[in-house]
Parts: C-alpha cells; sequence; structure tokens
C-alpha cells in the first residue's frame, strides 16, 4: 500500500523524495573512507541485493510477539496496522499517513528540515522513499505517562526477494508535553530496514524514549534519529541492543535551546558474527546544557562494536555539562571493540570528560567470588550482568527497566554454554 | 636562520679541520635555485657525495610524492603550500641581509631570549647577527665542546653524527634501517622529506652502552644543519639506553616556512630511547600571520623484546604543528610512553597526539596529553591506540586533558581506540575545563599577579609531563610555558 494510492500526494513531499533520490544517487553507501563509517562497511549488506517490497503478509495477533506493555501501536513491514494496534488517548496522530491526511501542513513543517544529506546517504536513500511510520503528536501540555509499546514487525512472509523496509518516523512534543515510549524492533528473515526518526522537543517538553533492538540474526538494521532540543526540554533514550546482524544507529542531538538535558545511553549483547555501530553527536548550541552519553556492552565470537561519540560545544553554549562513557567487555578472542569518543569544544566555561575502556572481565571478583563457593558460570553471569544494569539503573520507569533487566537475564542465560 | 647559521658554523668548522688557521676564509656557499624537480634533488644528492641507492631512494621519494594527496584529516586550517616557493638546499644568509648588532634585531626577540636564560653572546648568534668575530667566538667554544663530547663518545663506542657523514661511513647501517620505520609512502610530508632532506642526525648506541650524557641538538646545533627537512635516526642496539633532547630553543624568529622533519627510533632488545623535545619555532605573530608549518613524522619502533620507547614533548612554537610521535610495540614487553604538552595562543594550531600499534604480547603504553588553548587558537589530540589480536596481555592507559583559557579558543579530543584482543585491558580519559576561579582568586590574593597566577597554575597542570623532561629542559620548558602565555589574561 503506497502513500500515492491512499492519498492526495503533496508536492512539497514528491519533491523531498527526489531530493533524497538524488542526494542518494550522488553520494551511494557510504564505505569505510567515510570517517563517520570508518569502522563498518556496507558490502556485505550490497551483496545481499535487497529489494523494496510493498507486501504485507497476512498477519494477526497471532503472530505478533507478546505484548510488552498496556498499550500497543503496530507497524508491520513499515506500515501501520490500525487493526492490531490499540486506542492511546492524547496523541493527535499514531502513523505519517494519516497525520499526513489530516494536517498535511503540520507534516510538512516537521519533515522538510532534513539536515544536510550529503553527509547522511542512508537518511537520503529513506527520504527517497518516505511512505509511512510513526507520528505520534503530543499538542503542548498533554502528559502521557504510562509507556507505549512501538512495535515494528519485519517479516519476509509471502515476499519472494530479500525486501527492505523504509519507516520514517516523527515525534512532535509541543511545549511541556509529556510522553514516554519502548520501540520493540522485531523480525523473522533475511531483511533490512531503514528508519529514519526525527524527533522535535519544544519547550520544556520531556520524552523518555527507550529502544528495544531484537531483529532477526539475519537482518540489517539501520536507524538515524535527529533530535530538536528546544529551551529546558528533556529527552533519555537507552537502546538495547541484541538482534541483526548488522546494525547501525545514528544519533545527532541538536540542543538548539538553552537549559536542555540531553541523555544518551545503550547497551548491547552481541555473539556470532554481529557487527554494531553507534555513532553519537550531541551539539550545544546554547548556555548550561548537559549531555550524557554511557554505551556499555559484551561482544562474544566474531563480534564486533564500534562506538563513536562526539560532544560538540559552540561558542555560545558556556556552561556545558558533557558527559560521554564507552565500556566494552570482551569474552572471545575473535571480537573487537572500536571506540571514538570525541570532544570539540570552542567555550571556556564549560566540564567535559569522556572514558572509554574495554577489556576482558576482571578475573579477581571473579575468584573472589568463585572461594565464597559460587560457581564460576554463576558468578561471571552475576558480573556481567550488574556490569549493564547500569545503563539501566536510572529509568524510573519500573515497566520499562524489568523489561531490559529482562533482556539482560535471558541474553546471558541462553550463553551459559559460552560464558 | 638558525639552520642557515649552523650550517655556517659547519662549514666553518670542516674548514678549521682542513685549514689550521682557515676560519676566517668566506664560506659562502652555493646555492640551488628555487623550486623542486629532480634536478635539484640530484644537486642536493651530489653535494653529499651521496651513494646512488641514496639518490635513487630520493627520487622515487619525489615521484611518489607528486601523486600524493595532502593529509587533510586534521582539525587544522592551513594555506595551500606552494612547494615550487622555496630553497631546498639552504645557502647562509648574505652578510648584507644581516642585522649588524643586536640592537637591529626585534627587541621582542630579545626579550624572549632573556626570559629564556640565552647568554648575551649566544643570544647574537641565535638572532643571526652578522659580526663574523662573534659567531667564530662561539664555534671556538662549540668546537671544544663538541670535541671534548666526540672524544668521549667515541670512547663509550657511541656513533654521533650527522646523517652526511653517517651516509659516508656508516652506508650499511643507514642503508638498513632509513625508511625502516617511517616509509616514504607514509605520508605527504614525510615523502618530501625522504625526497630533499639535506641533513640530521645519526645516533647509534652499540650494544650494552650507557650512553654517557644527554645528546642533543642545541649542542649539535653548530655541528650540523637543523634546516627544514632534517632527518633523524636513532639505533639503540642491545640492552643500550640513550637520551636525546631535540630542542628549539634557536627559534627561527623571521621566516614564514615549512618544517617537515623524520624521525625514526629504533630500539632491539631489552634498548631504551628517551626522545625530548621543547618546541619554539616562531608561531606568527598576535594576528597570525607567519610562522611555521611544523609538519613532523617521528615514531619509533620496539624491535627487541623489553626495550622501551619515550617520547616527551613540549610544543608551544609553531603557526601549525601537525605531529604524531608513535610507538610500533613489536618486541614482547616493550613500552611505549607518550607525554605532551601543547600550548596553544593567538592564532596558532596545534594537532598532535599519538599512535600507539600493540604487536607483541605483554606491550604496554601510557599516553599522557596535556593541551592549553588560549586566545584564537586550536588545538587537538589525536590519537590512536590499536591492540593487535597477537598482543596479549597488552596494556594501555591514555589521558588526555584540556584547558581552555577565554571563550574564543578551541580544545579538542579525537581519540582512536582499537581493541582485538580480549586479554588487553584498554583505558581512555579526558577532561576539558577552564582555569579555576578559585585557584586563581587564591594566588592573586597572596600577591602573585594575574599572569604569573596563570603560568603557575598551567605549569601545575603540566607537571605529569613536565617531570619526564631532562633537567635542562624542564627549566626552561616552564618558562617558555609562562611566555607562550603572555597576553591571554587581563
Amino acid at each position: 500500500m503506497l502513500p500515492e494510492t491512499r492519498h492526495e500526494n503533496p508536492d512539497w513531499l514528491d519533491a523531498l523524495r527526489e531530493t533524497g533520490a538524488e542526494v542518494f544517487a550522488a553520494t551511494g553507501l557510504p564505505t569505510p573512507a567515510n570517517e563517520d563509517w570508518k569502522y563498518s562497511s556496507l558490502r556485505k549488506y550490497e551483496k545481499e541485493g535487497f529489494q523494496i517490497s510493498d507486501i504485507i503478509g497476512e498477519i494477526d495477533t497471532n503472530d505478533l510477539p507478546k505484548k510488552l506493555l498496556d498499550k500497543r501501536i503496530v507497524f508491520v513491514n513499515g506500515f501501520f496496522q490500525p487493526r492490531l494496534s490499540d486506542q492511546v488517548e492524547g496523541l493527535k496522530a499514531v502513523s505519517l499517513l494519516d497525520w499526513l491526511s489530516n494536517e498535511p501542513e503540520a507534516v510538512q513543517e516537521n519533515l522538510v528540515d532534513v539536515g544536510n544529506l550529503s553527509d547522511m546517504p542512508l537518511k537520503a536513500e529513506n527520504t527517497a522513499h518516505i511512505r509511512d511510520g510513526v507520528a505520534l503528536v503530543l499538542d503542548a501540555g498533554v502528559h502521557i505517562e504510562k509507556p507505549i509499546e512501538i512495535l515494528y514487525l519485519s517479516t519476509t512472509k509471502g515476499v519472494e526477494v530479500k525486501p527492505k523496509y523504509y519507516l520514517r518516523n516523527l515525534f512532535v512534543l509541543h511545549d511541556g508535553a509529556h510522553l514516554n515510549v519502548l520501540e520493540n524492533y522485531q523480525g523473522q528473515g533475511t531483511y533490512a530496514v531503514n528508519h529514519v526518526c526525527d524527533i522535535a522537543l519544544h519547550e520544556n517538553a520531556e520524552f523518555k524514549h527507550y529502544r528495544l533492538q531484537n531483529e532477526d540474526k539475519n537482518a540489517y538494521h539501520f536507524c538515524h534519529t535527529r533530535l530538536m532540543h528546544h529551551a529546558r526540554s528533556s529527552y533519555e533514550t537507552v537502546t538495547c541492543t541484541r538482534g541483526a546482524c548488522f546494525s547501525r544507529h545514528d544519533i545527532q542531538s541538536l540542543l538548539i535551546g538553552a537549559e536542555v538535558s540531553c541523555n544518551i545511553n545503550g547497551l548491547y549483547m552481541l555473539n556470532g558474527v554481529q557487527h554494531f555501530d553507534t555513532k553519537i553527536l550531541a551539539d550545544h548550541m546554547e548556555p548550561n546544557g548537559v549531555s550524557k552519553q554511557l554505551y556499555k556492552g559484551i561482544l562474544d565470537d566474531e563480534t564486533r562494536a564500534v562506538f563513536q561519540g562526539k560532544v560538540h560545544v559552540r561558542r555560545p553554549a558556556q556552561g556545558t555539562d558533557g558527559r560521554q562513557l564507552s565500556h566494552a567487555v570482551l569474552l572471545s578472542t575473535a571480537a573487537e571493540i572500536d571506540a571514538k569518543p570525541e570532544l570539540e569544544i570552542y567555550a571556556d566555561d564549560v566540564q567535559c570528560a569522556h572514558g572509554a575502556t574495554s577489556g576482558a572481565l576482571d578475573e579477581d571478583p571473579l575468584f573472589y567470588m568463585q572461594s565464597r563457593g559460587i560457581p564460576k558460570d554463576q558468578a561471571r553471569r552475576l558480573l556481567l550482568g550488574s556490569f549493564l544494569s547500569e545503563v539501566i539503573e536510572d529509568i524510573d520507569c519500573a515497566a520499562i527497566q524489568s523489561i531490559f533487566q529482562a533482556q539482560i537475564d535471558d541474553w546471558l542465560l541462553s550463553h551459559q554454554g559460552a560464558l | 636562520m638558525s639552520n642557515r647559521f649552523a650550517q655556517e658554523t659547519l662549514d666553518t668548522v670542516k674548514n678549521l679541520e682542513k685549514y689550521d688557521a682557515g676560519f676566517v676564509t668566506d664560506i659562502e656557499m652555493e646555492k640551488a635555485p628555487k623550486g623542486l624537480n629532480e634536478d635539484i634533488i640530484r644537486f642536493i644528492s651530489a653535494k653529499k657525495k651521496e651513494p646512488e641507492w641514496l639518490l635513487e631512494e630520493r627520487l622515487k621519494a619525489y615521484k611518489h610524492w607528486q601523486d600524493m594527496p595532502e593529509p587533510n584529516w586534521a582539525k587544522l586550517k592551513i594555506d595551500p603550500i606552494d612547494y615550487n616557493d622555496a630553497y631546498y638546499y639552504a645557502a647562509p644568509k648574505r652578510d648584507e641581509d644581516k642585522p649588524e648588532t643586536l640592537d637591529d634585531v626585534d627587541p621582542k626577540i630579545l626579550e624572549t631570549y632573556e626570559k629564556l636564560g640565552i647568554p648575551l653572546k649566544e643570544q647574537e648568534i641565535l638572532a643571526g647577527v652578522k659580526t663574523r668575530k662573534v659567531a667564530v667566538d662561539a664555534v671556538f667554544d662549540s668546537v671544544s665542546v663538541a670535541t671534548t663530547f666526540r672524544e668521549e663518545l667515541k670512547k663509550a663506542g657511541v656513533v654521533f653524527c650527522s646523517i652526511s657523514e653517517a651516509v659516508q661511513e656508516y652506508p650499511d647501517m643507514v642503508k638498513k634501517y632509513l625508511g625502516s620505520v617511517v616509509p616514504m609512502t607514509d605520508n605527504k610530508h614525510a615523502c618530501l622529506n625522504a625526497a630533499v632532506f639535506t641533513d640530521g642526525t645519526f645516533v647509534y648506541i652499540p650494544k650494552g652502552v650507557r650512553c654517557p650524557m644527554e645528546l642533543s641538538t642545541y649542542f649539535r646545533i653548530n655541528e650540523a644543519n637543523t634546516g627544514q627537512f632534517e632527518r633523524t635516526l636513532i639505533i639503540a642496539d642491545e640492552g643500550s639506553y640513550v637520551s636525546y633532547l631535540e630542542g628549539c630553543t634557536a627559534p627561527m624568529r623571521d621566516e614564514n616556512q615549512l618544517h617537515a622533519a623524520v624521525v625514526e627510533l629504533i630500539a632491539l632488545d631489552d634498548a631504551e630511547i628517551k626522545y625530548s623535545t621543547v618546541q619554539n619555532w616562531y608561531p606568527g605573530d598576535e594576528n597570525g600571520k607567519g610562522g611555521i608549518y611544523n609538519f613532523v613524522t617521528k615514531r619509533g619502533i620496539c624491535k627487541g623484546k623489553n626495550s622501551k620507547i619515550s617520547w616527551t614533548q613540549v610544543e608551544t612554537g609553531s603557526a601549525i604543528t601537525w605531529k604524531y610521535p608513535s610507538c610500533i610495540l613489536a618486541g614482547e614487553n616493550s613500552v611505549g610512553e607518550f607525554y605532551s604538552v601543547a600550548i596553544t595562543n593567538n592564532y596558532q594550531q596545534a594537532d598532535t597526539g599519538t599512535k600507539m600499534i600493540h604487536l607483541g604480547k605483554n606491550t604496554k603504553s601510557r599516553i599522557i596529553a596535556k593541551g592549553i588553548s588560549a586566545g584564537k587558537s586550536d588545538s587537538t589530540y589525536r590519537g590512536l591506540v590499536r591492540i593487535s589480536p597477537k598482543a596479549v596481555g597488552a596494556r594501555n592507559y591514555t589521558q588526555c586533558d584540556s584547558l581552555l583559557i577565554g571563550d574564543q579558543c578551541g580544545a579538542h579530543t579525537v581519540p582512536y581506540i582499537e581493541n582485538k584482543n580480549m586479554s588487553a585491558v584498554v583505558e581512555h580519559e579526558a577532561t576539558t575545563s577552564k582555569i579555576s576561579e578559585d585557584q586563581l582568586f587564591y594566588c592573586q590574593q597572596r600577591g602573585i599577579s594575574e599572569e604569573d597566577a596563570v603560568a603557575l597554575i598551567v605549569n601545575g597542570f603540566c607537571r605529569e609531563v613536565m617531570q619526564h623532561l631532562p633537567m635542562e629542559f624542564a627549566v626552561e620548558a616552564q618558562k617558555l610555558v609562562g611566555i607562550s602565555l603572555e597576553g591571554s589574561v587581563g
């Protein structure tokens, strides 16, 4: 189901798609020669030969994974499924297509500012194929405190080619709005999915944004998030990465207002031949912003993780507090971690720090626990579990915290033999 | 200027050796025409009576250089360099161009010398004052000094000479090691150096010898050309130790030129090389005009087991610094260290750091980098720590701290950390902040002027690096900190 068939297609949207297509045709897929992609090669992805697909097989509630929270919004193969989704009070729109048919001007306002696409080839590609996606829009002052689950299910059911799906997601929180969301990425088969997520946080808005990436182990997952932070807004995100053979997450947080708070955290648990790449930019443009990044992960087998974080403090952004931490535990001799925590600072009255560590699990606490009668397997699990839990410690929503904790426990248990 | 002077002096020294009383001979030397082409390279090579293989290497490098792109990944704004607008075989400055007396020399330069505690006579030499008499005196002093050194070093078996001499006298060793650590294809600046290097230092420390004194270009400045394209090769044989100081206390105050040096260090089993630099080339004026482009490739290899290479640098000069002294830790249990202070003021730019490539088992590296930016300057720490899959038990600790003075400057940190070995432990931490108001207030309250207080605090901030400098340098470096930051507060 293409938007063309469902709605009048506004000219500006066609033009936007065209721009995306032109830029992507010029740039092509990024290669490691591109500094942003220094540690990640898309050659394997290219060889897979993914093709755009519009087919949504027959999916009913039984095909869906277990509901994690009370309210759930469901997307299958890139398109909103009202039939499978719950109603949520307080939302102006749920999907991009709906919002487009109701308030095309508002969509335009939030969609056209795409940034410099030639620096973001995959976002350009997504822009060329804007179809559907999440569009959660909260009017000023609306508070939705109870977390909402958004399930993105990708299947190859009934699809003959190796499919490629595009989602264009928008979260718009007007002045003083509050939202709490858990995005759950799931799927079966060999597919590729390209998410672009634009978030606008107006003054005093507060967005708690959690992500659970549990794609099929044969899937390719790309996600590009761009965040516009207006004055005194606050953002907190935790991404838990377990799935996909290749995943790349770009987060651009633009702190265009003063006194904003931005926490970007993540944990990852990789095994097999998984490759996981995160690139984060916190761009402080106004005074007294606080940005924190904490990424922790464990790598087994032949996996590779990449963390490229950057805190950019521009001249007017006095009083900035920027922190960045990346910690990784390597469980296998063939695993690899590459970190590039970067600071670019042009203001003097700032506090900025970063740290990066990597290595094997510390033997001393392991020995200590064994000497107290805890079997080695269990001791390792406990240590790794507590190592990862730091990332979810500060989540104040108990439901979300327990979902993440369950993911950690589950991964550690299922890798008991390997540990 | 000093390099030209140095060349001049070198020739005088040579003449002295030849003719007992011939030291007043006019030593105006030939100079190659401006520009860079194969003929110039042949000219340089012929001048130095180099063997055929070296000329071929130079020509190969030149060919390669032509197709090489300028490295543009550093956070530096570099005006395009016109490689053809330079002399690649520099002649000493003609007498008529030289200042008549010290009174003709820019007072600012003299002020700096004074602060550094350089004696008046040396000041004259450094400023390139015409009076031949003074120069000859100095040469006499240096000759005696140099000779004493030579005697003593010879007794120990240490070879310490210019690279041109080494090419003649120790061709096998030069052929074996020259370009083995920094190949000509490494980067454009190193490649240019490989094609046109004019002189430099060669050091060989034989097995089991602990070099009886600190070797230094400062002492050697009167003995060889430490010009724009110098080449340094230091080989420490099994179980030996050497500490080498590279001082640019002879600041080239009136030139605006490219300085593309290459330094190669080789440490065999159980050997240790300590390489210290205080760099104070002309940084350009307050408006960012002039100054040296300091594009230096320095790299050492810990070839043998238990070997150690330690880099210490204090970078206060140059308009643009592009410099990454690195260690390849190939030998088992080898150790690499990098201690750096980079101070930028006015419109200076510095992009400096290190690479620690861990290849051998149980290799260790330690990086302490301190960056201080003031005025409208930018300073970047850029470093790479790579742990290869074979580097079992490798260990790295990196700390880089930046200090900002004023709100018009920038301080950046770009570390690359690549760990391919689970048994390795890699730690990196970095902070950026400004001078604490409390500390400043405390000092001022006790009667220390703001400027002195800043110098004091900055010296404290750099202490961890400064204490790794040999004594002679440490005192000077501390003073340099104050001088470099002049005018940055108040």
